[in-house]
């Protein structure tokens, strides 16, 4: 041990334990609110990382080779670097490890990352995402370099890369009582995205990942939680950048800054070309080539998504795809959904396939609009002087389908502007002008936050100039009053008076006057807050009120009052903090509707008992969902289809694999759920449990798991007891359910074990039962030898099944086991031989058993015999051979050979 | 569990003054599990839908890794360009920065996993008594059968498995190399300079093992506990606050 740590504690003198009172400094420190701005940088360019301790270069990682004899020839490869040399520090991150066959694609992103750094130049390579000026956030996988001076006052930047998302916004009203889901186009690079949500006229609020919401990045999803409770008067406003699907594209980039005296320049370049020749989705026809040649920037040219194929699931008829079932057609097709009545298809649940009912008549299709390869560079140069005055100029071309030299004469656009803030004494002005060329185009948002909201309009901004006064003549009292005018049509001014702990404000845009009073007041222990807004016929009325009892324990209360002209709204929440419980619950009411929210979780612990929780309750819509069988290459999937039933069984090796539709049909559901733990440890036994549960209109889950243990001297008895339920009524066809009882009891004395068990099944889709099952098994194994390991096993289970697809069938199962595992340690050579071996010998109660039942466990006996070699040779390198195989009767016998490596170094 | 045990009451012995902590962080939200890694500190809540990063003292970095509300996340590790998490039956794989996820073991309960340096994983199935080798294709290498496993942990080239009455040490062929009882029944197990660290998360100590068993005493429960740049990190009994000691400081 080369710490101090441990040399104190050892020489330190037994004595009992008082502990001392708690410094209150262990609370001077708090984290501040998370600030999404700062997003979720990596990092990479930090310059004070040589402040970190590396005195030398350290290399490490691992070179895996595998051989298996079904899947081939893999390899995969991790290198870690970090320390200096020279003066230059390094780190970085190397993985190529293969991902499992079935999720092969993701073998693709694992990837490099590298950092260079001395004091006046930093260079990454890697996924990046860059703050860069301007307000431009980009997500790249590729390179960036910059050179700096010590003062960071003048640097210059240059990035090459693969851009990995585009700048996308949303901004759409929310709807009375819904959480979720709401929807973003398409998938969503992660972390990338910025939620703000406004309520009334109030400002909108930058939210906070996971508190406030939650988000599925590769559906576009997302869901509030109930930190902010939705209704028709809230406004929801999202940046994120869309991850690119349809063509590679290079990323081109280059930034500088100086400074000389009281004025800062900063200059930048940004290039996003598609690679018109790499399309990732799908094909171009020379056909389509060449209509994109002719048809300008403003192609239309529709692609249909089918390939031919010999084991493809439809066939062409009079310009439509008929499905004739998986290996029938000469088709395979992909389906987009495409709102409804824009399609010509839908989703059949009873064909598992989607059908023709005619154009405009549907809402999939198989056609999309080819996205058209497009060429986009921004330039953008600003001086600022004396920190007061900034002006800036924009260019940028856009060449909206680079296969075409047509149309080509609008590609360019210009925008300029300046912006002025200066405080004097109590003084403050402000400015700002703004104009964006027609063919302007930005690579960031043109337009504030709530930019509509604040002009009352849905037009494009093409100039906008306003100024503002502020004033502040002492501690009590500021004021600040504004006048601008956008696209020379729309007028707005306000005037904002905020004397004392008060706040008045007035608005008026062109013809709409919107009005707000409120105020913000601590009383010591107490906190209390309000505001009333008034906008057109609606009034909004919110207030909350806080008290800190200690430092530990808080109360509060918030909610409000909203009526237009034709409803009215009423949301209260109570919250209580305390250390170790927590609790807020509220409603919402709009008219005669209401909705009830909460959330409460706790941590309690006692002498040997422990509880911790957590419990919700929130409002959405679940959506309706369908399941269908793909049918994949022999062994690549997992069920296996019954013709005798038309059911498709779980099977390992199988040919389908089971995918889930969502169906455009959603219902408003109250979701509760709650995840509970409990703990009681003493000498001889401990108890633990762990309960969730969640409950939908059409879904509910819950499991629960108890483990009893007991334990003294050679002595050790485990019971386990399970439960799992998941009744799914969300499914178009049939709910589907299942049920599984488990207990289980361990007990071992010594070299004996032993493992008996209880186990109940049911699976159900509607009201028939699949399978049914029960299950009661022993088993007993016992160590002769402990070094080496010779440990036989024998055991029996008996087994009652049934299905209503063979109502007349009373099937038993008895299966008596036997099996054997020889473990050898090789310490000389640093490994191990080990073999086992398993025979299950299966008997039913029937002749002529349907294969639904002995998909998985054939009559007769079954041989499983595993054997592994592993051994090291040197410190460094590791060899495993493992072989498996199972002899099942009337099959072939199925083995696989694995020879692996591991190189360290 | 006749050990020798030598009992400490850290913060009252003539190196209370400098053995205070050296930092304390506090959240205004509840954690569960602490990890540290690479000298920045991840924590997870008990149920929720993100990791987050405490890139500084001033700065909570959620990440996302999945939008089911009702995720229990038992246990999480990082690398470079994924974070392996626990949800109890399945043991998955987050990628970073494409935010996909895929399930690399699944089972209905899975009480404990760990990775070795170059990012192997090794778990324990409560429901079948095993101890799984996988390998890096995510395959079953091999098992170990009838270990009852509490927790477990990798460390430097030996798996350290905390059962109910002792410690296990493995190799990484999976052969029993040594084991050692433990003073008391505990549930976690760490380790930090080669030192096996166990405690009952909610206790206000921990044991320490060196050449004997080290009673170490807090006066703040204890969740979960880390090492970050040679300091020890732990997460209090109500997952509100951090406190950093400096090792120094011992």
């Amino acid at each position: 041990m080369d710490s101090a740590l441990l040399c104190v504690l050892l020489t330190a003198t037994v004595s009992d334990t008082t502990p001392f009172a708690l410094d209150s400094a262990y609370y001077i420190y708090e984290v501040v609110e998370y600030d999404t701005a700062r997003g979720e940088t990596e990092d990479l360019l930090k310059y004070d990382s040589l402040e970190n301790d590396m005195s030398k270069l350290r290399i490490s990682g691992a070179k895996d080779f595998s051989f298996d004899a079904n899947q081939g020839f893999d390899q995969g490869l991790r290198v870690d670097i970090a320390g200096e040399v020279g003066g230059v520090g390094i780190e970085g991150n190397l993985s190529d490890k293969a991902a499992p066959a079935s999720t092969a694609r993701l073998s693709d992103i694992e990837r490099i990352s590298l950092k260079v750094f001395t004091r006046n130049l930093s260079g990454a390579i890697g996924n990046q995402t860059l703050d860069l000026p301007f307000g431009v956030k980009d997500e790249i996988r590729g390179a960036r370099i910059g050179i700096r001076h010590a003062d960071l006052e003048r640097n210059i930047n240059a990035s090459y890369a693969v851009n990995r998302g585009t700048y996308a916004r949303v901004q759409f009203a929310g709807e009375e009582g819904k959480q979720s889901p709401y929807f973003l186009e398409g998938p969503v690079i992660a972390g990338s995205e910025r939620v703000f949500l406004a309520h009334g006229i109030s400002q909108p609020t930058l939210l906070d990942r996971d508190a406030d919401y939650h988000i599925d990045y590769e559906n576009g999803i997302i869901s509030f939680t109930n930190s902010h409770i939705i209704t028709n008067r809230s406004r929801i406003e999202i940046e994120y950048q869309k991850a690119i699907e349809d063509y590679l594209n290079i990323y081109q980039e280059a930034d500088g800054a100086f400074e000389v005296g009281n004025v800062k320049v900063l200059g930048f370049y940004r290039a996003s070309i598609d690679e018109k020749s790499e399309p990732l989705a799908f094909v171009l026809s020379e056909d389509e080539m060449d209509s994109l040649l002719l048809a300008g920037d403003s192609a239309r040219v529709l692609h249909i998504y089918a390939d031919t194929s010999s084991e493809g699931s439809y066939i062409k008829e009079n310009d439509h795809f008929v499905y004739v079932g998986p290996g029938n057609g000469d088709y395979d097709v992909t389906f987009f959904y495409v709102g409804e009545g824009n399609g010509e298809y839908i989703y059949d649940p009873v064909l598992s396939a989607f059908s023709y009912q005619g154009a405009g008549l549907g809402n999939y299709s198989p056609r999309k609009h080819l996205p058209l390869p497009r060429r986009e560079e921004f330039y953008a140069l600003s001086t600022q002087f004396y920190d007061a005055l900034t002006v800036f100029a924009y260019g940028s071309r856009m060449d909206q389908n680079t296969f075409s030299p047509l149309e080509d004469d609008d590609n360019d656009g210009l925008g300029y502007g300046m912006n002025l803030h200066r405080t004097v004494g109590f003084v403050t002005i402000g400015g700002n002008y703004r104009r964006y060329g027609e063919n302007f185009v930005s690579p960031t948002r043109r337009e504030d936050i709530d930019y509509r909201v604040i002009w009352n309009t849905e037009e494009t901004l093409e100039e906008l100039a306003d100024v503002s006064l502020g004033l502040s003549p002492t501690d009590f009292l500021h004021a600040e009053l504004g006048y601008g005018v956008l696209n020379r049509a729309h007028r707005r001014r306000f005037i904002q008076l905020r004397p004392f702990f008060l706040e008045f404000r007035y608005e008026n845009v062109d013809r709409v006057n919107k009005y707000s009073a409120g105020f913000n007041r601590r009383f010591k222990k107490l906190l209390l807050t309000g505001r009333y807004e008034k906008f057109e016929s609606i009034q909004i009325f919110n207030y909350g009120v806080q008290y800190e009892i200690n430092k530990d324990i808080g109360i509060g209360l918030t909610g409000g009052y909203d009526e237009d002209s034709v409803s009215s709204g009423i949301t209260n929440t109570f919250t209580l903090n305390t250390l170790p419980f927590r609790l807020s619950f509220g409603h919402r009411s709009l008219d005669d509707t209401t909705f009830y929210f909460g959330n409460t979780s706790i941590k309690y612990t006692l002498k040997g008992f422990s509880l911790k929780g957590d419990l919700q309750q929130t409002q959405r819509y679940s959506q309706r969902r369908d399941e269908a069988y793909i049918k994949v290459d022999e062994g690549e999937g997992d069920y296996a289809y019954d013709p005798v039933t038309g059911t498709y069984i779980k099977k390992d090796g199988g040919d389908y694999i089971r995918k889930v539709f969502l169906l455009p049909d959603f219902t408003r559901v109250i979701n509760r759920n709650f995840g509970m733990e409990l703990g009681y440890t003493q000498e001889l036994y401990d108890a633990s449990g762990r309960f969730y549960y969640t409950d939908e209109e059409d879904f509910r889950s819950h499991s629960e798991d108890i483990v009893l243990n007991f334990s003294r001297s050679s002595l050790d008895i485990t019971l386990l007891l399970r439960q799992s339920v998941q009744e799914d009524a969300r499914y178009a066809l049939a709910a589907n359910s299942n049920y599984e009882r488990v207990a289980n009891l361990v007990p071992s004395i010594g070299a004996l074990s032993g493992k008996f068990g209880i186990e109940t099944t049911t699976d159900r889709v509607g009201e028939v039962e699949i399978e049914g099952r029960n299950t009661y098994r022993g088993e007993l194994s016992y160590d002769i030898i402990q070094k080496p390991i010779v440990r036989p096993k024998a055991g029996y289970a008996f087994s009652t099944i049934r299905s209503q697809y063979f109502p007349e069938l009373d099937i038993r199962q008895r299966a008596p086991k036997s099996g054997i595992l020889l473990s050898y340690p090789l310490k000389s050579i640093h490994g191990k031989i080990e073999t086992s071996a398993e025979i299950v010998y299966r008997i039913y109660s029937i002749e002529d058993i349907p294969f639904f039942f002995t998909a998985n466990e054939p009559e007769g006996l079954t041989t499983v015999i595993n054997a592994l070699s592993s051994f090291g040779v040197g410190a460094n390198t590791v060899f495993n051979l493992i072989y498996r195989v199972e002899f099942r009767p009337g099959e072939k016998p199925m083995q696989n050979l694995r020879l692996q490596s591991r190189i360290r170094f | 569990m006749a050990q020798l045990i030598v009992h400490i009451p850290l913060l009252g012995l003539l190196l209370a003054a400098a053995s205070q902590p050296r930092d304390s962080i506090v959240f205004n939200r509840r954690f569960e599990s602490l990890e540290c890694y690479r000298d920045v500190i991840y924590l997870s809540p008990l149920i929720g839908t993100s990791i987050f990063r405490l890139s500084d003292r001033d700065s909570m970095v959620p990440i996302s890794f999945t939008d089911d509300l009702n995720y229990r996340v038992i246990d999480f590790r990082i690398t470079p360009f994924a974070i392996y998490i626990n949800g109890g039956n399945a043991l998955e794989k987050f990628y970073i920065n494409t935010g996909k996820k895929e399930a690399v073991y699944t089972s209905p309960d899975i009480a404990s996993f760990d990775l070795a340096p170059d990012e192997e994983i090794i778990l324990a199935d409560r429901q079948s008594n095993e101890i799984v080798f996988l390998d890096f294709r995510y395959g079953v290498k091999f098992k170990l059968e009838n270990v009852f496993v509490r927790d477990l942990r990798w460390y430097d080239t030996l798996l350290y498995v905390l059962t109910r009455n002792s410690i296990l040490v493995y190799d990484e062929h999976g052969n029993l190399t040594d084991r050692k009882s433990v003073p008391e029944i505990c549930n976690r197990i760490t380790l930090i300079d080669h030192n096996i660290i166990i405690f009952t998360e909610k206790s206000n100590y921990f044991y320490l093992n060196d050449t004997a068993w080290v009673k170490m005493e807090f006066p703040f429960a204890i969740l979960d506990v880390c090492e970050k740049k040679g300091s020890l990190v732990i997460l209090d009994g109500f997952g509100t606050a951090l406190r950093t000691f400096d090792r120094n400081g011992f």
